[in-house]
């Protein structure tokens, strides 16, 4: 058998065996045909009461094969035996009628159309409950032993041959019969009781559906051609005639398939079970358990659907909800979940989105899409929320996010529960105050916007420019100057890779933050009057002036004139400045300086301070002299006489002295702060150190953080770039 | 209104601290720390009743403004009989508080016509500019290699910056006719371009020192033209 050798490889040994039995028996019944006939026969027992005929529908007409088959089936599907829950659903009667039901043995002649009751076939039986098992006898005798009692039959269902016995008609009894002849025969016996038991279920008052679906389920194009031709030369009228003069709708379409197909397809099934009054859930559910984890069927169905009657999703959503819903698309699976998207892409309602756990399934790009989609909603509700929620929630999306900032904000607007910032992307805001020494305050704050997308990290700082009558700012130039000073450093780690930090001030006319561009007082020209500040530009100013502003932009305060504390605060280091080599203690040096502040007459404090702060090397050449020092005199002073910097203001108010004594304080109270050197401080107030650069590693202590946040197994730095 | 006092302090460098006081019949002290002319100032206001006037009328309403500024800004501050407003050197004030903050720092800028000991910045040659003592009064100065720089402007950029000093380190005591040469021998300016000269020191007052800066600012004019006085 080579050529079935090789069959078996392409196709697989099951498919074969099935083609082989389809092959001996034409009118074999496929697995979807006995899974429909075992589906039908459990509906006919489910629930209060038994659907009898339904029942009789199944078996009427079947061959010992077709029987096996279905009982087969029913235990796969239910994982019960058929004949148990026959027998308990019905009465000795009914048994005994339906085993005069049970399965011909190749055939019979067709007996007189006279007969017009439901024309039970051969009974093939156990003994009471009767299961069903090959009899032979032929049709006519049958029906006219309905009552008769079942005819013991053990299991096995021989395939027609030519030498089965030929019980009944005449024809039969007549002449010998070759194979193909006897099996003619034998369909033609069964096609005579089903087509009788579809004139019984159409006769009357109401049509009984139930039955004529269970006798034309399962029948082989043979069989349907066989049981067409009985019905219309002994009823007269054709079957679809009839068939459509009974019923309509949903029901009609059911039947109607049938007669053509003989089976329904899972799509048939379900549009059945879900278009008419009411929805079958329980049939929706039973057909799509049938085909879950089975991801070409469930792909043939839909698009089988889709062909048919529309979308399967777009059904399932109007039909069902909730739990139900939600567990009759995890049945479609991940077809299903596609499915869905591919739909809402295209144009769907983007309540198809609901079930969708995971949108890893579809690109960036068409989760963009989605989320797209899912805002046109005029309403977005808790499911939708919850959409764009799984969208933006997994991890690939981060850099997705970072450059769809404004798409990302827009879901969030609608209500979705997301993050305002990720590890990709954010704004960063802060605000500081900073006590002067005259008792004004000023006040600054940072607001900055980052994204962090492959390995470059890019900080954007939105300002509303005002720029005055007749001022073109000049922002390239402001920008080179920032460049210079900022943007020569990247995070690190020790691995070797680097993130550059790229900063950029952007003229934005949405920023909160104004700065006011003015003329400078000499135009074009620098003059020192010209003092900017973090609210005011000038045309042309120093070098260094935008790049200290930029500082404040991005949420650092000055590092100069500050306290002990603010100092190591802001800056994370101490400065240790000169050793007390004056012979006297810091407290006697704190004794001195309360003296000298508290001097009468008042007019000459200002000389004794400075002597007294000249004598314990606190002032050297008049230039002061920061360090630990310093701050262990004012640590006494503090103890012993109160708060020396109150001391400073409340000894040299303006009252009674003329010029000098705020330069007197700005001095005193520079030998008891602190100043840095960086871009933040004040670096004409010291010598080069060549230790010392513009930007130091806590100005970037933000930018590394946020780096180290996006990648926390590795230990990331300041760096050159 | 009794005394009027207005001040101007800045914390950023260069750090800026500067006083005027003016007495209800005119006399004024001055201190300027920064600017063209730095020292002490003294003298009548003129159109003291204005001023009188336009301080009642501020006393007689709600002081205005805020000492909460802008980072790196100036504080302004003025004080009438022990009412205060307090705004940013680079706002405005409304009401008649706006006023009188208005013409004070008109006066702060028009009473340098009046120096007792200060001093400037003479540039009638960028390559040499000079510092003059002006007033009545001495000065006392703390002289370490005082160093000018001089920084060339054209269309808005900088396109050099020379740096030059005195080699003197001394105390001088500035009278009326002292001047200091400090040499910026490399200089040299072209026609067109604007110069600014600035210059640190320390001035003593009552023994203390005190740093200010003083600073000029010129075109260079025609080579015919030479180079005008001080154009601040």
């Amino acid at each position: 058998m080579p050529h079935l050798v090789a069959l078996q490889h392409s196709i697989g040994n099951a498919a074969v065996g099935r083609l082989v039995q389809r092959l001996d028996d034409p009118d074999a019944l496929t697995p979807a045909m006995a899974q429909q006939l075992a589906r039908r026969l459990k509906d006919a027992m489910d629930g209060w009461g038994t659907d009898e005929d339904a029942i009789y529908g199944v078996f009427t007409g079947r061959t010992q094969h077709q029987v096996n088959s279905i009982e087969a089936a029913y235990r796969a599907l239910f994982g019960r035996e058929l004949t148990t829950d026959l027998s308990d659903e019905l009465t000795a009667a009914e048994l005994r009628r339906l085993a005069t039901l049970a399965p011909s043995e190749p055939a019979a002649a067709p007996t007189s159309p006279a007969a017009d009751s439901a024309a039970p076939a051969t009974p093939a039986s156990t003994a009471s409950p009767p299961a069903p098992s090959p009899a032979a006898p032929a049709p006519a005798a049958a029906e006219a032993g309905s009552s008769a009692s079942p005819a013991p039959s053990p299991a096995p269902s021989p395939a027609p041959t030519a030498a089965a016995p030929a019980a009944g008609g005449d024809v039969a009894a007549a002449m010998p019969m070759t194979p193909a002849l006897a099996a003619a025969a034998e369909r033609a016996n069964r096609a005579e009781l089903a087509a009788r038991r579809l004139r019984s279920a159409m006769q009357g008052w109401g049509t009984d559906e139930d039955a004529i679906f269970a006798v034309l389920t399962g029948r082989s194009a043979a069989e349907r051609r066989a049981i067409a031709d009985f019905y219309s030369l002994t009823y007269g009228r054709t079957l679809e005639f009839d068939l459509r003069d009974e019923m309509s709708g949903s029901e009609l379409n059911e039947a109607l398939r049938l007669l053509g197909q003989g089976e329904l397809s899972s799509a048939d099934e379900l549009y059945q079970a879900i278009t008419g009054a009411g929805t079958d859930e329980a049939r929706v559910m039973r057909v799509l358990e049938g085909l879950a984890g089975d991801r070409a069927r469930i792909r043939r169905t839909i698009a089988d659907y889709r062909r048919k009657y529309g979308s399967l999703l777009v059904a399932l959503n109007g039909d069902m909800s909730g739990a139900e819903l939600t567990t009759a698309r995890n049945h479609l699976g991940h077809i299903g979940h596609l499915t869905a998207i591919q739909e809402v892409i295209a144009g769907g309602e983007p309540d198809l989105l609901h079930q969708v756990p995971d949108f890893t399934i579809v690109s960036t790009a068409d989760r963009l899409l989605l989320v797209a989609r899912v805002h046109t909603e005029t309403v977005v509700g808790d499911s939708d929320e919850g959409v764009l929620e799984r969208i933006w929630g997994t991890a690939d999306m981060a850099e997705v996010a970072a450059q769809n900032q404004s798409l990302y904000a827009a879901s969030r607007d609608r209500g979705a529960e997301i993050p305002a910032t990720l590890t990709t992307f954010g704004r960063f805001q802060n605000n500081f105050v900073q006590d002067m020494f005259e008792g004004g305050i000023t006040a600054g704050d940072g607001i900055f916007d980052w994204t962090l997308v492959g390995d470059r990290l890019n900080v954007r700082v939105p300002i509303r420019f005002q720029p005055a009558s007749g001022v073109t700012p000049p922002y390239a130039t402001w920008q080179t100057q920032i460049n210079n000073v900022w943007n020569q450093y990247a995070i690190c780690e020790p691995g070797g890779r680097r993130i550059p930090v790229q900063f950029t001030m952007v003229n934005d006319s949405s920023a909160s933050r104004t700065v006011r561009v003015v003329k400078n007082k000499v135009p074009g020209t620098l003059s020192p009057e010209d003092r900017a500040n973090a609210g005011k530009f000038f045309e042309v100013m120093r070098p260094s002036t935008v790049p200290h502003e930029f500082g404040h932009f991005i949420g650092l305060p000055d590092e100069y004139q500050r306290t002990h504390g603010d100092f190591v605060e802001i800056t994370g280091m101490d400065k240790t400045g000169p050793t007390n080599t004056s012979g006297r203690t810091e407290a006697q040096i704190a004794d001195d300086l309360h003296t000298a502040l508290h001097h009468d007459p008042a007019a000459n404090r200002r000389i004794e301070v400075r002597r007294a702060l000249t004598a314990a090397g606190l002032l050297v050449g008049g230039r002061a002299q920061q360090g630990n020092f310093a701050q262990d005199v004012m640590g006494e002073y503090n103890t012993r006489h109160g708060t020396l910097k109150d001391d400073l203001i409340s000894q040299f108010t303006f009252e009674g002295s003329t010029q000098s004594d705020s330069g007197d304080r700005w001095l005193f109270q520079t030998v008891f702060s602190y100043a840095s050197s960086s871009i933040m401080g004040n670096p004409g107030m010291f010598a080069p150190d060549p230790h010392q650069h513009p930007v130091e590693p806590r100005h970037l202590r933000e930018f590394v953080s946020i780096v180290q946040q996006r990648n926390p197994t590795e230990t990331w730095s300041m760096g050159a770039r | 209104m009794k005394k009027l006092t207005f001040r101007r302090t800045s914390d950023s460098p260069p750090a800026e601290h500067e006083m005027l006081e003016i007495d209800a019949d005119g006399s004024f002290a001055m201190w300027r720390s920064t600017g063209r002319m730095v020292g002490r100032f003294a003298g009548v206001v003129p159109d003291i009743e204005a001023l009188v006037h336009d301080a009642d009328r501020a006393l007689r309403s709600s002081p205005a403004g805020s000492d909460r500024i802008a980072m790196d800004a100036t504080l302004e501050r003025i004080d009438v009989d022990g009412h205060q407003a307090a705004i940013a050197a680079d706002l405005t004030l409304d009401g008649w508080w706006g006023v009188l903050l208005k013409r004070c720092r008109a006066l702060m800028s028009e009473l340098c016509e009046q120096p007792k000991a200060a001093i400037e910045i003479d540039l009638d040659n960028p390559s040499a500019p000079r510092l003059v003592h002006r007033g009545t009064e001495p000065l006392v100065l703390e002289l370490i290699q005082p160093a000018a720089t001089v920084g060339v402007w054209r269309d808005r950029d900088q396109t050099a910056e020379y740096w030059g000093y005195a080699d003197i380190i001394e105390t001088v005591s500035a009278e009326h006719g002292w001047q200091l040469e400090i040499p910026v021998p490399d200089a040299r300016p072209r026609h067109g371009d604007n110069v600014i000269v600035e210059i640190a020191l320390d001035v003593y007052h009552d023994g203390v020192p005190l740093r200010v800066h003083v600073s000029a600012v010129a075109e260079i004019a025609a080579p015919d033209g030479g180079v005008p006085p001080n154009a601040v």
